[in-house]
C-alpha cells in the first residue's frame, strides 16, 4: 500500500487521471446511448409548398433486434425555412438529427424552378450534410418518393443508395453529388447535371410504367416537349425500362408525421406510388432546371466521356455481302477519347478524336439470329459509316442542346482554359454575351471505329 | 533523467509533428480564397522560409554544440534582449497553441460531436499535453518514434484514397504577385513551427552525417503537406474554398469508397494524434521560453502558469473560433515577423564564423 501511495506521489498525473476518471466515468456510463439521443439519416427529401419548406427524413433508428431487419421510417418537418422544418422535423422524431450519414438528397422538381443553391448550401455547410451526398431530383413530392425507398427496400431488399449508385456509374456516369453540384454552380459555366428518378401511380399491371416510357423526351423548364428522341431503344441495358414494383400509399402513409406545426402533410393520397428509373438527368442552370434530358440525351453528353462504355449502337438495315437488310447491336466496350482546343484566325476550335471499341452483341436477320463469328464479327465499311453518321448525329444533337440552354456541362471552358487561357480571355470578351461562348466555338469530331 | 537529450532522428519526427495541424484543416481552404489554386506556390515559399530556420539552426548547432539558446543570446545579444527573444517566444507558442487548438476543437465539434463538448475537450487535452511536457524531452520523443510511423501510414492512406478522387491538374497562375505575397504574409503565422529547434538547442545531440536524417524527416514532412494541398486543389477546384477540413474532406469525398464505410475515421484517428504531439510541442516550447525568462520556477511551473493563461485567453481574449482566426489573419503575422524573420536572421548573423583581425589586416595590406 505505501508503495502505491509513494508511486502515486511521485506521479501526480495519476492523481488528475484519477480525477477526472471520478469527474466523468459515473456520468458517461449511466448516460443514455447515442442511439437514444441521435437519429441516423439515411436521406433527405426537400419539398416546398405554399412558400413552405418540407423537409422529409429517411431515418434508421437503431434497435436490438434478433432479425437483420434494420427499422427505417420517414418522418418530416415544415417550417418558413430549412432550419425550422429540420428543426420541427427533430420534434417529430424526438431526436437529433445526424446528417452524416446521409447518402440522397432528393428534391421536388418544383423546387429547382428557382436557385437551389442557397437551401442546398444551408444543408451542407450549417448541417453537417456531405458532399458527396448524391443529389437527385424527382416528379412527385420528396416525401413520397422517400416513402417508396422506404417500400422499395422492405420488398425487394434495394436500397435507395444502391439504385443511386448504379445510375451513377452505369448510366450518368459523371459525378452527381453535392459537391459536382456546386463545382458546376460556382464555376463560369455556372451549369450541373443531377440525376432524376420518376414516381409513378403503380397501377399494378405490367407495361403501367411504360406509357411513360417510350419516347424519352427532353422537356425545358417550362415542361414543353422539345422533340422525340429513341430513349428506350438505345438505352443503356436495363436503364431505360425500368421500373420497380414496391409501392406505398402516397403523401405520409408511413411516416411518423403528426399533425400541428412539426407535423407532416396533411394530404392523403389514394394511389400507391413505385420509383421509376428511366435514367433520366436535369440540367442544371444558376441553380435552376433548364432541360429534363433522355438518356439517350445523356449518351449523347458522354459521347467525349472516355468512362461512357456500355452504351449500344442499333444500325438497321444492313445489306452486303455478309448480311441481307439485317440489324446489327454493337455495345462499346471502349472508348478512347482526345481533345484538344485551337485558335485559328481568332476561332476557337474544339477537337475530339474517339476511337471506339465496338463488340457486335446482336444481329437479326429476316427476324432469325445470326450467328457472330469471327469473319463478321469484323465491322463491315457500310457499317462503319453508318456507326459513325449516328455519332455524329448525337453528337450534333448534344451541341445544339447546350448551345440552346448555355449549359456547358462537357468541359468546353476548362479544356480552353487550361490549354488556352489568354486567347480564350479575349474570345470571350470579344463577345456580346460572353455566356454565349458555344455557339462560337467551331467543334470537330474524329471517330475511329474498331472492332473489340 | 528527464530533459536530456534526444538524436537527430527524434528530432526529425518532431519536426514532422509540428508541422501538421491548422495546414491539414483550415489552411488550404482560407489560401485559396486569397490566390486560388496558387496557395499550393505560396506554400513552397513559406516552406522555403522554414529550411531557412533549420539552415540556421545547424549552423547555430555546429558553432555551438552544447550551448543552450540562453547562453548564445546572453553572450551576443545581452541579457535584456535575451529575455525579451524569450518572452516573444512565449506569447508566439502560446497563441500557436491556441491556434491549433480551436482548429482541433472545431473539427472534432463538426465531425463527432456536432455540440458544444468545451470542458470535455479540455480535460482530454491539456492534461494529456501538460503531462507530456512534464515526462520530459525524451520521454516524449520516444512516444512520438512510437506512433510517428503508424501517423505517417495514416497520413499516407488519405492521400492515396485522395489520389484516386483527383480530377485534373489545379488551376495554377490565376493570381497576380500582390495578391501572392500578401497571402503569404497573411497567413504567415501558421508557419514558422521549426522555431522551437532552437529551444531545444542543447538537447539536440547531431552526431556527424545525422544532418541528413533530420533533413530527410523535414522533407517528408514537407513533402506530406504538399501534397495534402496539390491533391486538395486537384479534387475541389473551384469548391476548395466550402472545405475547411482538408485532410478529411479529400479522404470522404468519394461516393464510391463511403459506401464502404465512414473513411474519414482513418483522418479522424491521425488527425488526433498529431494535434496531441503539435500541442505538446508548442507546450514545450513555451515551458523552456518561461524557464529561461524566470530562472528559479521549475517546469511545472511553466505548465501551471500555462494552462492559467492560455484558459484565461481561450475563454477571454478570443472566446469564439473565428476570433482565432481574425488574429491569425490580423495583427499575428505582425508579429510573426519579428519572430519566424527576425529572429532568425539575427541567429543567422550569430551564427556566422568571427573574421579574424590579422586576415582583415592582411587582406588590406
Amino acid at each position: 500500500m505505501k508503495k502505491i501511495i509513494k508511486r502515486i506521489k511521485n506521479n501526480p498525473m495519476l492523481i488528475v487521471f484519477f480525477v477526472i476518471l471520478l469527474l466523468f466515468a459515473p456520468a458517461a456510463l449511466f448516460a443514455p446511448g447515442e442511439s437514444m439521443d441521435r437519429a441516423v439519416v439515411t436521406a433527405i427529401g426537400i419539398d416546398k409548398q405554399d412558400d413552405e419548406y418540407i423537409i422529409s427524413l429517411l431515418t434508421f433508428i437503431p434497435t436490438p433486434n434478433q432479425t437483420y431487419l434494420e427499422t427505417n421510417s420517414v418522418v418530416n418537418g415544415k417550417g418558413d425555412n430549412m432550419a425550422e422544418a429540420l428543426y420541427n422535423a427533430e420534434l417529430t422524431l424526438g431526436r437529433k438529427l445526424g446528417l452524416s450519414h446521409v447518402k440522397t438528397a432528393v428534391v421536388n422538381e418544383e423546387l429547382l424552378k428557382e436557385d437551389i443553391s442557397k437551401d442546398l448550401s444551408y444543408l451542407s455547410h450549417i448541417s453537417a450534410l456531405s458532399e458527396n451526398t448524391v443529389f437527385i431530383c424527382t416528379n412527385d413530392k420528396a416525401q413520397d418518393f422517400l416513402n417508396s425507398a422506404q417500400s422499395l427496400e422492405k420488398d425487394i431488399g434495394l436500397k435507395l443508395e444502391d439504385l443511386v449508385d448504379f445510375n451513377v456509374t452505369n448510366i450518368y456516369v459523371t459525378d452527381t453529388t453535392l459537391e459536382a453540384f456546386f463545382k458546376g454552380y460556382y464555376s463560369n459555366t455556372r451549369s450541373a447535371i443531377i440525376g432524376f428518378l420518376s414516381l409513378e401511380e403503380n397501377c399494378g399491371q405490367v407495361g403501367c410504367a411504360q406509357d411513360k416510357d417510350d419516347g424519352g423526351e427532353s422537356t425545358d423548364e417550362n415542361g414543353e416537349a422539345e422533340g422525340e428522341t429513341e430513349g428506350g431503344k438505345d438505352g443503356v441495358g436495363g436503364a431505360s425500362e425500368t421500373g420497380y414494383s414496391s409501392s406505398t400509399p402516397s403523401s405520409g402513409g408511413s411516416g411518423s408525421s403528426s399533425g400541428g406545426q412539426s407535423g407532416g402533410t396533411e394530404e392523403k393520397g389514394t394511389g400507391e406510388k413505385r420509383i421509376l428509373n428511366l435514367g433520366e438527368v436535369i440540367l442544371l442552370k444558376d441553380g435552376r432546371k433548364v432541360a429534363k434530358l433522355s438518356t439517350k440525351q445523356l449518351q449523347g453528353i458522354n459521347i467525349t466521356n472516355d468512362r461512357a462504355i456500355g452504351r449500344s449502337i442499333t444500325v438497321a438495315g444492313v445489306s452486303n455481302e455478309f448480311y441481307n437488310d439485317a440489324t446489327l447491336t454493337y455495345v462499346i466496350r471502349n472508348k478512347r477519347v482526345t481533345t484538344k482546343t485551337k485558335f485559328n484566325n481568332g476561332i476557337p476550335i474544339y477537337s475530339a478524336d474517339i476511337v471506339l471499341g465496338l463488340e457486335l452483341v446482336e444481329g437479326k436477320e429476316n427476324g432469325r439470329s445470326i450467328k457472330s463469328n469471327t469473319e463478321i464479327s469484323e465491322i463491315p465499311h457500310d457499317v462503319y459509316l453508318k456507326i459513325e453518321e449516328q455519332i455524329r448525329q448525337d453528337y450534333s444533337d448534344t451541341l445544339r442542346l447546350i448551345r440552346d440552354h448555355k449549359t456547358d456541362v462537357i468541359g468546353v471552358m476548362e479544356k480552353f482554359e487550361r490549354e488556352n487561357k489568354k486567347n480564350f480571355r479575349k474570345f470571350l470578351d470579344s463577345l456580346d454575351d460572353p455566356d454565349d461562348y458555344l455557339n462560337f466555338i467551331i467543334f470537330e469530331l474524329i471517330v475511329d471505329i474498331q472492332s473489340d | 533523467m528527464k530533459d536530456s537529450t534526444i538524436n537527430a532522428r527524434q528530432a526529425g519526427m518532431l519536426c514532422v509533428m509540428t508541422l501538421f495541424a491548422n495546414k491539414i484543416f483550415l489552411l488550404p481552404s482560407l489560401m485559396y480564397e486569397n490566390v486560388k489554386a496558387d496557395a499550393f506556390f505560396v506554400m513552397i515559399f513559406l516552406f522555403a522560409m522554414e529550411l531557412f530556420v533549420f539552415s540556421v539552426f545547424l549552423l547555430l548547432k555546429s558553432k555551438y554544440p552544447d550551448k543552450t539558446l540562453n547562453f548564445i543570446l546572453e553572450k551576443h545579444l545581452g541579457r535584456v534582449i535575451a529575455r525579451i527573444i524569450y518572452i516573444l517566444f512565449m506569447v508566439f507558442f502560446l497563441f500557436k497553441m491556441l491556434l491549433t487548438y480551436s482548429v482541433c476543437y472545431v473539427y472534432l465539434k463538426q465531425l463527432v460531436y456536432q455540440n458544444e463538448f468545451t470542458l470535455l475537450a479540455l480535460v482530454a487535452i491539456l492534461p494529456v499535453v501538460n503531462h507530456a511536457v512534464i515526462c520530459g524531452l525524451r520521454t516524449f520523443s520516444r512516444t512520438v518514434e512510437l506512433y510517428f510511423f503508424v501517423l505517417m501510414a495514416g497520413i499516407f492512406i488519405c492521400l492515396a484514397v485522395g489520389l484516386v478522387n483527383m480530377q485534373g491538374m489545379p488551376f495554377f497562375f490565376n493570381s497576380s504577385a500582390s495578391s501572392f505575397f500578401s497571402t503569404s504574409f497573411k497567413h504567415i503565422f501558421s508557419f514558422g513551427d521549426y522555431l522551437f529547434l532552437f529551444l531545444i538547442i542543447d538537447k539536440v545531440k547531431i552526431k556527424e552525417n545525422e544532418t541528413k536524417t533530420m533533413f530527410r524527416f523535414i522533407l517528408l514532412g514537407i513533402a506530406s503537406i504538399l501534397c495534402i494541398f496539390f491533391i486538395f486543389f486537384s479534387i475541389f477546384q473551384i469548391t476548395a474554398f466550402m472545405h475547411n477540413n482538408a485532410l478529411t474532406d479529400i479522404i470522404s469525398v468519394s461516393t464510391r469508397l463511403n459506401t464502404l464505410g465512414r473513411l474519414d475515421v482513418i483522418a479522424m484517428v491521425t488527425i488526433m494524434f498529431l494535434c496531441y504531439f503539435q500541442m505538446s510541442i508548442f507546450l514545450f516550447s513555451f515551458s523552456e521560453a518561461f524557464c529561461n525568462v524566470f530562472h528559479k520556477l521549475n517546469r511545472a511551473y511553466s505548465v501551471c502558469v500555462f494552462d492559467v493563461v492560455f484558459l484565461l485567453s481561450y475563454f477571454v481574449l478570443i472566446g469564439r473560433y473565428e476570433n482565432m482566426l481574425i488574429y491569425t489573419q490580423g495583427w499575428l503575422p505582425y508579429y510573426s515577423i519579428a519572430t519566424n524573420i527576425v529572429i532568425p536572421i539575427v541567429l543567422f548573423f550569430i551564427s556566422l564564423p568571427k573574421m579574424r583581425k590579422e586576415v582583415i589586416y592582411e587582406k588590406n595590406y
